[in-house]
């Protein structure tokens, strides 16, 4: 599954999930929850770029 | 005329020059960037070569490009096989590939080319454009940006002053001339600070120096791989900030800023460095100096200390910057402040009809992250943000 970056630079790793906002491990970024934000800087899912 | 003047070409001026050209597709006969330095990012390359930085403290995705992974995308070209490329946490990358992005960035996009080396003088309104009077001659403009920061004010504490007007062999790391005296390897060289460039560079010329280097820092040193909370980049700390008066912004600008700090990697090459006998440090509070024309005296508020040479790695003098150029845009176009003389401007970064502002004269604004390189990052979108009504 693809990591995804955030310009703050926070990595969303679905292999990691994000226990703050209860995101399960395994979680796809595709598949957070639309009102998911960044954890870091609060940034909305659409600023995020998928790491190549 | 010109439809935008850019007044600074650091990494705020380049991003933003980039950024109308590349980005909103302003002509690039209609954007200079005015700047008194020859080369692109000047200010930057010789701090940090000073200072001996290996790895920014920021993470990859802080870069002058438009694309946000573009520093991704370019490590992964052959060209730059051969060298570090980043550190965690996050991805921070090395000088040397941060620098070299930057050169292709510069060169790919002729940004070069937008430059006018010179030194803004003053603005004056002329209708609905601005002239600005420069070292270069006068330059028309529709819209000007002033992207000046902090770099020609290296902070010397008042103890300092009378050295330097005596011909200490004491200087500043960030001095435009800065060069550390050559010393025998029997003498001292005190670096006082005890943030990440004044560790840095006591690393540094503890390893290139002859003789013993010592850091005297006011305070213990701190371990912290931000000098900001990331909170302060997105909305999860600026909506409040946005919410709150002027006087109350500058109080949280101050207060979020992670001063006197280094990241683990440094702080463990520091504890290396003195383990091995190359480098001492002392905490102590510097109360005065003097000079007997040859050595310099040193009291702390625990000893007295005699060094060959002092380098300060003090920072920045924390005024408002433009000196007297801002001071007299201020009186001609009747600009706003606050208590802290910095200028209070809108959402658009906007200080009057046609004068924008970003990097530490837009802290008010963009908050503790203003004067990073996101600080010109965010200042772009906000512009984007607005462009419409400007």
């Amino acid at each position: 599954m693809d990591k995804w970056e955030c310009p703050c630079g926070y990595i969303y790793d679905p292999e990691e999930g994000d226990a703050e906002s209860n995101i399960q491990i395994g979680t796809a970024f595709e598949d957070l929850p639309d009102d998911w934000v960044c954890p870091k800087c609060g940034a909305e899912k659409e600023y995020f770029e998928k790491l190549d | 005329m010109i439809e935008w003047l850019i007044i600074g070409g650091g990494i705020h001026g380049t991003y933003l020059s980039h950024l109308l050209v590349n980005q909103v597709g302003v002509d690039r006969d209609e954007v200079k960037v005015l700047d008194p330095h020859e080369e692109p990012l000047a200010a930057w390359l010789m701090f940090t070569a000073n200072c001996g930085m290996h790895y920014l403290r920021s993470p990859a995705t802080h870069n002058i490009d438009i694309p946000v992974l573009s520093l991704y995308r370019y490590a992964k070209s052959s060209t730059i096989k051969s060298i570090d490329t980043f550190i965690p946490p996050y991805n921070r990358p090395s000088l040397p590939l941060f620098n070299m992005h930057c050169d292709h960035i510069i060169r790919h996009n002729r940004l070069g080319a937008l430059r006018i080396v010179g030194r803004a003088l003053a603005l004056e309104k002329n209708g609905r454009s601005i002239t600005a009077a420069t070292t270069a001659g006068p330059l028309k403009a529709r819209n000007v940006i002033l992207a000046i920061g902090l770099s020609e004010q290296p902070y010397w504490p008042p103890w300092a002053y009378s050295l330097k007007t005596s011909g200490a062999r004491i200087n500043h790391l960030f001095d435009f001339n800065f060069g550390p005296a050559k010393t025998s390897a029997s003498s001292l060289t005190v670096v006082v600070g005890g943030g990440i460039s004044a560790i840095q560079t006591s690393i540094k010329l503890s390893a290139s120096l002859s003789g013993k280097v010592r850091l005297i820092s006011r305070h213990p040193l701190r371990i912290s791989p931000y000098d900001f909370d990331p909170c302060w980049i997105g909305p999860k700390c600026l909506k409040e900030f946005h919410l709150s008066d002027f006087g109350k912004r500058r109080n949280s600008v101050d207060q979020a800023r992670i001063n006197g700090s280094a990241p683990r990697e440094v702080m463990a090459e520091f504890h290396r460095a003195v383990s091995t006998g190359q480098l001492e440090y002392q905490q102590g509070r510097i109360q005065c100096a003097s000079t007997d024309g040859r050595r310099i005296r040193l009291k702390t508020d625990t000893d007295i200390k005699w060094a060959d040479a002092v380098v300060l790695a003090t920072g920045f003098h924390p005024e408002r910057p433009g000196g007297a150029f801002i001071d007299q845009a201020i009186r001609s176009f009747s600009l706003k402040c606050g208590a802290c003389g910095y200028p209070l401007v809108g959402k658009d970064l906007r200080w009057s009809e046609n004068i924008f502002v970003t990097g530490p004269l837009a802290e008010l604004q963009l908050g503790p992250c203003a004067r990073n390189i996101i600080g010109a990052r965010n200042a772009g979108r906000l512009l984007l943000n607005n462009w419409s009504s400007l």
